[in-house]
Parts: structure tokens; C-alpha cells; sequence
């Protein structure tokens, strides 16, 4: 059974995780790539990176920021997604990203995770599904019924 | 191969054998040059990605024909290793008869197939991975 989550519960999951998926556009070609987060209560998204990949490109586009999880006492599966802009954040000028940071915004990866940039959410969409057999086979949990 | 700050580059056979372990990967497909992200399972198949979508659903409309990236993470926590593998390049549907019979065989399915399920591949073109050490594991 897919049930629609509310925006507030979508917001409430974002900041329960701390790996996820930013999606983007580079020369009309999709990119996916996981970072670290963290989200304040409007659903703005965080992340960091380092000059020179594909994702420090994402200044200035549209991009969409994917986490999932499951709950495996209700046995269901969710997955929330923030779409929105992605913007380049200098820490001297930005008090919301000197907040997140405040926070513990932490980068699992090694090396210098320099560059920092925001999500604005736009959209936030999230969707649990429901799901009746063998709780340990994760399978058919999602399979892109979406609409 | 292991650079000076820990990221160690997988090769294709790495990666491979990271996806075999896993259930959910998350595709990135364009609509109307904007990115989406699904969460998906899938399985790894004579070196392909093989999922399965519902006929008339926005990805099944997004995905067909296009260039798709994927991808695949995991966390051991024991161990503290975490790694991400991105496969990217087209997705077609599955179908020729014998393909799908042979698809549906794999284990990714528990029941038989139902009419209305579309299968995709996605035919690699390139695949990159990465694992390292995760350096600190408090949040």
C-alpha cells in the first residue's frame, strides 16, 4: 500500500538521516551522488563537497535531494525528495549554513569537504509503502509506482 | 588503488560484487531536463541492472530509452567502510520473450509476472565506485 507522507512528515524524516542522494543535470545527463546532510525545519538541505567533481557544478540548478529508510517494525519502506536550487553557501556570509554547521554537518568521506551548498526546497514530496510479506526480502518495496 | 587521503577507486569487478549485496539503488533519470531520484530494487544480471516498473507510471515513462545514472551505496558498521558505486548509461525496456522468461527467473521476482510489470535493463557504459574509511561516525 503506497500512502503520500505530508510535508511536515517528510521534513520530520529528512532530519532523522544523515547519508543521501543528491540528483543532478550535466549536459542533459542525470547524476546521482550520495553526501552527507543535514536540514533545518523548512526542509533546506546542506551538503559539502570538494572542487573538481561533477557536484560542485550544481550552483545555480535545480536538483533533487533523495532519502529513504525503512521502518522495520511497520514493515514498510519510505523515501522522501526535496526538490529545489542548489546554491554555493559561503560560510563568512551565511548564518543559516553557519547554524547547520553549528549543528553537525559532518562529512563521513576523507579529505577536505570545502565546498558547501544549500538546497531550497521548492517541492518536498515523500511516499511509505506498505509492504505484507516476509519482512527480511526487501524486495518489490519500491519498484516506481509513483503517480 | 588507494589515493594519499584514504578514497580508494574501485574497479568494475569491485563494484560488481558491492551491488550483488544489495536490494535498494536509487535511479536518476532526467524529466524534461530536470533531475528525479527513485529508490528501486533491482538485482545485477550478466552485468546489467534489471528492475521492474508498472506499466503507465511516471518512471516508466521517464526512464525508457534514456540515459539513466544508478546508484548504490552501503555502510558496514562494524567495520566503519562505507562505499558508493554509480552506474550510468541507458535504460531499455526487456522485451523479448526469452529474455524476460530468463528475466523473470531471477530472483529479484517472487511471483510470476504479472502483465502489466515492465522490465528494464540498464546496459552500463560506465561504472565508478569508491570506498574509504568513514572518519567520523557521530552525527
Amino acid at each position: 500500500m503506497l500512502e503520500r507522507l505530508s510535508e511536515l512528515e517528510c521534513i520530520s524524516r529528512l532530519g532523522t538521516g544523515c547519508v543521501g542522494r543528491v540528483g543532478f543535470i550535466v549536459d542533459g545527463k542525470p547524476e546521482v551522488l550520495p553526501v552527507n546532510y543535514a536540514c533545518d525545519a523548512t526542509g533546506l538541505v546542506v551538503f559539502r563537497t570538494v572542487s573538481g567533481t561533477l557536484l560542485s557544478l550544481v550552483d545555480g540548478q535545480f536538483v533533487v535531494f533523495e532519502v529513504d529508510g525503512i521502518d522495520e517494525t511497520a514493515q514498510a519502506g519510505w523515501s522522501v525528495c526535496v526538490h529545489g536550487g542548489a546554491q554555493e553557501v559561503f560560510l563568512a556570509t551565511a548564518s543559516t549554513a553557519q547554524k547547520l554547521a553549528d549543528r553537525g554537518l559532518i562529512s563521513w568521506a576523507p579529505g577536505p569537504r570545502d565546498r558547501w551548498f544549500s538546497i531550497t526546497p521548492l517541492v518536498i514530496t515523500g511516499r511509505r509503502i506498505s509492504f505484507t510479506g516476509d519482512v527480511t526480502k526487501f524486495e518489490g518495496w519500491f519498484e516506481g509506482i509513483v503517480s | 588503488m588507494t589515493a594519499a587521503d584514504g578514497m580508494e577507486v574501485l574497479d568494475p569487478s569491485q563494484c560488481w560484487a558491492l551491488m550483488r549485496e544489495a536490494d535498494v539503488g536509487r535511479l536518476a533519470v532526467s524529466v524534461a531536463n530536470r533531475p528525479d531520484i527513485f529508490p528501486i530494487n533491482f538485482i545485477v544480471d550478466h552485468g546489467t541492472v534489471v528492475f521492474r516498473t508498472a506499466e503507465g507510471t511516471k518512471l516508466a515513462a521517464a526512464v525508457l530509452g534514456t540515459s539513466v545514472a544508478f546508484e548504490v551505496d552501503g555502510y558496514d558498521y562494524v567495520a566503519g567502510i562505507a562505499w558508493s558505486v554509480v552506474v550510468k548509461g541507458r535504460a531499455t525496456e526487456i522485451k523479448r520473450m526469452q529474455e524476460l522468461f530468463d528475466t523473470a527467473e531471477l530472483p529479484l521476482f517472487p511471483w510470476h509476472a504479472a502483465p502489466k510489470h515492465r522490465f528494464v535493463r540498464i546496459v552500463p557504459e560506465e561504472i565508478t565506485g569508491r570506498r574509504f574509511r568513514v572518519i567520523t561516525r557521530a552525527r
